[in-house]
């Protein structure tokens, strides 16, 4: 190659490079737009479908095809010979094409037409005379499309906080999840001395709880599911404290990490639900005040009725500030919690967030004048009406924190003051209640939930054997009580 | 080679001036006249086509003046034997005996025109194929070069049915170019009519010769075409066959035979010719689009509806031409 023939190249190759740039860009706007419109689908459903990566999808699939386009574009860039006829089309009749494709070549054609060729690249300047077009009316359409999915990004639906909620029941079942298969390794492991009916029960009950993780889709799930495994595992690491004191431990340190792991769902979902109550709030009458965490309950009771949150999930909050108005009794809130249930119990939780709502407050608020147990607030007032559930009804339904689950009061018919434990109110403030002589505990005393809760499984199962009822609907009354572990 | 631009430079200007020494005998027409010269130098056959009067026989007459070469004129009438063009063997007597010698026709000259070529018989006409072709006349057994550079001119009037002769397609196809010679404006009108009417035609002065013409034709088939020229060019001649399955619409519709493999041949000569009588050193798209119009309007078998339709082989032509991409 000549001089001429090394400056026509390298003068081709910088067209081609500006040539590519507009083809990358030509190639990649629509690929955006094609993107964007995946994207608006996508957000779309996920108004109205649950799908917590929605966003994260959409904002791929926009990137995906850019960069689809744009490789796209890099790929089908002009090659060097179509390059260089661009540059002839600017009226230089094919010289460039011509003398690029006799490099190398000599002849009296050869020295002719390069020498021309070097003369046309001296005149051609690229940015100047080939520019970039811009394709407003694509460019138009990318840009009304990037807008329409930003906007459905922000739209709020019952469906999107589902998905919130239900992505957060994953992540905690998923912790759950492998604390559990680290315990079943670790059985596996620690296996000597075990008997045979241990050895095939004791990974079927850690095989059950998996299974309930990976049905769990609401974080109350997650919630009950640790609270029954914390129990069944503390059961099974007592069983096994003597016979294998490593698998005991192994039980006994997962349990407690369960119960660890437990709290930190219940923080976690009272801040997911307190965020998703004063989003509500916010829509309705509350104002930024309020949200402040400064009100009195009464306070919140009268604005948080007032801005009517809809919806199930809101439904919650409603009966959670109503349990805080104080005007309700104590029976309607027993109601309350045991019809939201976990719900119930979490968007009272929610409500609370904030930190203006300290035990100490609470009780003062809404609890002393629902009559809820005392016992359950006394010592651990943080957790005020955040009971829900399966606990409602009696002390733990206000007791959602520490000391959850350790223990249950036993009540004690003359000083107890639940109306529900302590017999038949007179009305006279007198009250008609029975002892019985085959109770396993002392009245006023404190025993561990879990031989509560089995002695009155055991018993419930008994009665119901012995009982006149159909057998499906013996299984069904026993589903009822295996519920409570 | 051994040669430098300014020799390709001396040619080119060589051709201008044949250009501009017809161009004062044959008023207007100067792409006729540039067209007849690509086919001078691109060795090719010329069919001149026009209505009477054009001066389409004096067109070629200044032509053969310019260019110093040996020229016959040969008017074709129906009853016009293949033998008085080729020429035949004749007994004469040579040293008491009777011996057969062969004599040539008006063929046998540089530059021969066939006058109003449509009107003989099919068979004389053939006997112009061989020749066209070749460059050879066969007679008897015995086969007979033409002079070099041999060429035909030939000229045909359009309208006239009555007692014509088609040319057939393998004759045809002979012809590099076919060039339609229009009447002249109004301007050009007066001009020849000064011209005529004083009776003193203007003297033509030699240019070219034989040799330089052989000369010029050797240095224009090195003349470079790139890829994308040549693919173009391609394009356009495989654009004219309704048969393939990406042909035009206009294909479709007004073909029903397409071009030779000739035409792409004729295209890119005469491409070569057109660029190098503009003082250029490569084929431009720009030429193939010029010439794929003389190249291929007398190639294209033109199907019924063209007829129905009024549609010359040039529209169909243009139509292609809009078809093909040039990159």
């Amino acid at each position: 190659m000549n001089k001429d023939d090394v400056i026509i190249e390298r003068f081709i190759r910088k067209l081609r490079r500006h040539l590519t740039v507009q083809s990358v860009t030509d190639a990649a706007v629509p690929g955006g737009t094609a993107g964007f419109v995946i994207a608006i689908i996508i957000s779309v459903l996920s108004m109205f479908i649950p799908f917590y990566h929605a966003g994260v999808c959409a904002v791929c699939a926009v990137c995906i095809c850019v960069v689809t386009g744009a490789v796209y574009g890099f790929v089908k860039r002009p090659s060097m010979e179509k390059s260089a006829l661009r540059a002839d089309s600017l009226g230089y009749k094919e010289r460039l094409v011509t003398a690029y494709g006799l490099a190398g070549e000599e002849g009296v054609f050869a020295d002719a037409v390069r020498r021309e060729a070097v003369a046309v690249t001296e005149q051609i300047n690229p940015g100047r005379d080939i520019p970039h077009r811009v394709r407003w009316g694509r460019m138009t359409v990318f840009v009304l499309l990037a807008c329409v999915f930003a906007a459905t990004t922000f739209v709020d639906t019952d469906a999107r906080r589902r998905a919130d909620t239900m992505h957060e029941a994953d992540r905690q079942a998923d912790a759950l999840d492998k604390e559990i298969e680290e315990l079943s390794d670790r059985l596996e492991e620690v296996s000597d001395g075990l008997s045979d009916e241990e050895l095939s029960e004791l990974p079927e009950l850690l095989s059950d709880i998996r299974k309930e993780l990976d049905e769990a889709d609401e974080p109350g799930d997650v919630r009950d599911i640790a609270d029954r495994s914390y129990l069944k595992l503390s059961d099974a690491s007592k069983s096994l404290d003597g016979k294998n004191a490593d698998a005991a431990e192994a039980f006994k340190k997962t349990a407690d990490r369960l119960r660890t792991a437990d709290n930190a769902a219940d923080k976690t979902a009272e801040n997911t639900d307190g965020k998703q109550s004063g989003d509500n709030q916010s829509d309705g009458q509350q104002t930024g005040s309020q949200s402040d965490g400064n009100q009195s309950g009464g306070q919140q009771s009268g604005n948080r009725t007032g801005s009517s949150q809809t919806g199930s999930q809101q439904t919650g909050s409603n009966q959670s500030g109503s349990q805080q108005s104080g005007s309700q009794t104590g029976s309607s809130q027993s109601g309350n919690q045991t019809g939201s249930s976990q719900a119930g119990g979490q968007q009272s939780g929610g409500q609370q967030t904030g930190g203006q709502q300290t035990g100490g407050q609470q009780s003062g608020n809404g609890q002393s004048g629902n009559g809820q147990s005392g016992n359950g607030q006394s010592g651990k007032g943080t957790s005020t009406g955040t009971g829900g559930g399966w606990y409602s009804g009696s002390d733990s339904s206000s007791e959602r924190d520490s000391a959850r689950l350790e223990e249950v009061t036993i009540p004690d018919g003359e000083i107890g003051d639940d109306d529900n434990l302590t017999g038949v109110n007179n009305g006279d403030g007198s009250r008609t209640y029975e002892k019985s002589d085959s109770s396993l505990t002392w009245s006023g005393s404190r025993v561990s939930y879990g031989d509560v809760s089995g002695s009155y499984r055991e018993q419930a199962y008994r009665q119901i054997d012995s009982a006149d009822y159909p057998s499906e609907m013996k299984d069904k009354i026993k589903q009822y009580f295996d519920g409570f572990n | 080679m051994g040669l430098e631009v300014k020799d390709l430079k001396t040619m080119t200007d060589k051709l201008l001036m044949c250009e501009q020494e017809i161009g004062k005998n044959i008023i207007g027409q100067r792409e006729v006249i540039r067209q007849v010269l690509m086919a001078v130098i691109s060795d090719g056959n010329v069919l001149l086509e026009g209505v009477p009067g054009l001066g389409k026989t004096e067109l070629v007459k200044a032509v053969s003046r310019v260019m110093s070469a040996s020229f016959k004129r040969i008017q074709f009438t129906p009853d016009l034997m293949p033998a008085d063009v080729t020429g035949t063997n004749l007994i004469v007597k040579e040293n008491g005996s009777n011996v057969f010698r062969f004599r040539q026709g008006p063929i046998f000259a540089n530059i021969v025109l066939a006058d109003e070529i449509n009107r003989a018989t099919p068979k004389t006409q053939s006997a112009l194929l061989e020749a066209m072709q070749e460059k050879t006349v066969t007679v008897g057994s015995e086969t007979y070069e033409l002079p070099s550079p041999f060429m035909v001119l030939a000229t045909q009037n359009p309208i006239e049915n009555e007692g014509t002769y088609p040319l057939p397609e393998a004759q045809l196809d002979r012809f590099l170019l076919k060039i339609l010679v229009d009447f002249p404006t109004k301007q050009e009108l007066k001009e020849i009519v000064n011209i005529t009417a004083t009776g003193e035609r203007p003297e033509l002065s030699e240019v070219l010769g034989a040799d330089d013409i052989l000369e010029i034709r050797k240095v224009v088939r090195e003349l470079p075409v790139s890829d994308a020229v040549m693919d173009y060019a391609m394009s356009i001649v495989t654009a004219t066959h309704p048969e393939l399955s990406d042909a035009p619409p206009a294909a479709k519709k007004y073909i029903t035979v397409g071009a030779s493999p000739r035409a792409a041949q004729a295209i890119i000569k005469t491409a070569r010719a057109r660029a190098f009588m503009d003082g250029r050193y490569n084929v431009a798209f720009e030429d193939i689009r010029t010439v794929a119009y003389p190249a291929l309007r007398h190639r294209l078998s033109l199907s019924f509806d063209a007829l129905t339709d009024g549609v010359g082989a040039d529209y169909v032509i243009g139509e292609l031409i809009k078809a093909v991409p040039t990159v």
